[in-house]
């Protein structure tokens, strides 16, 4: 069984990039592997903002992370990432603010950091 | 010990993509991994000598690049076709670096526990 890490690179405009993480994600899961983090960086920060508003109809977000939460799959955020772009990091969700050395700790730990972008 | 590759293949003033793969060359160095970092295609022109990008008030982030020595991250790859296609030259770059063919490249890569890009 292997240990993953995960970043993802695109704003959440980006529906396919998103699924993929998604996907990948639980079928980890159930295959028995573990994610040890799921590192949101570059754009990726987007995913954390509390203020998106997507219509019924549209991919819903914010529950699909919801989703990998209650999985407890650490979901982190690039605190640096964040700022550079406007982001609250007081009010983040479901992602805990993190810095860059210490998502490089967990892929430097884990067997295989996967991007998606 | 993990063996961690990044790779740029962004222009130096393209969103921050360049300023990323360096905080995370720099940040791996830090906890002491094998780090390595290639740069490629428009990407090397963030190696080139005498940029000033201060006059269009953008950060001068090429002094950071410089503190890569300091820092001991000795693996600098820079795509051999890539410095042609440029009209550049090792000694026109700011640091030392080591020049890879295609099948070096290749095998640079083959070597890694980790291959990223940004």
């Amino acid at each position: 069984m292997a240990k993953f890490v995960l970043s993802l690179h695109t704003a959440p405009t980006d529906h396919d990039t998103t699924q993929r993480l998604i996907k990948f994600s639980q079928a980890c899961i159930e295959s028995g592997h573990t994610i040890s983090a799921v590192f949101l960086y570059q754009a990726g920060v987007f995913h954390a903002s509390q203020h998106l508003e997507l219509a019924s109809d549209e991919l819903p977000i914010s529950r699909l992370w919801q989703g990998l939460h209650e999985q407890a799959i650490p979901l982190l955020l690039c605190v640096t990432a964040a700022e550079k772009r406007g982001l609250d990091i007081n009010q983040t969700g479901v992602f805990t603010v993190a810095g860059l050395a210490e998502f490089a700790m967990l892929a430097s730990d884990a067997d295989k950091w996967v991007q998606f972008k | 010990m993990k063996n961690v590759l990044v790779i740029s293949q962004h222009s130096p003033f393209d969103d921050q993509h360049i300023r990323d793969s360096l905080d995370t060359t720099l940040i791996f160095a830090a906890i002491e991994q094998n780090i390595s970092w290639l740069l490629s295609g428009e990407a090397v022109l963030a190696l080139k000598k005498n940029q000033q990008p201060e006059q269009l008030g953008i950060k001068n982030y090429f002094k950071t690049i410089k503190t890569l020595e300091l820092y001991d991250v000795e693996n600098i790859y820079v795509c051999e076709k890539s410095l042609i296609d440029f009209n550049l030259t090792k000694d026109k770059l700011i640091i030392d670096v080591k020049v890879a063919s295609f099948e070096q490249q290749r095998h640079l890569i083959s070597q890694q526990d980790q291959v990223v890009t940004l």
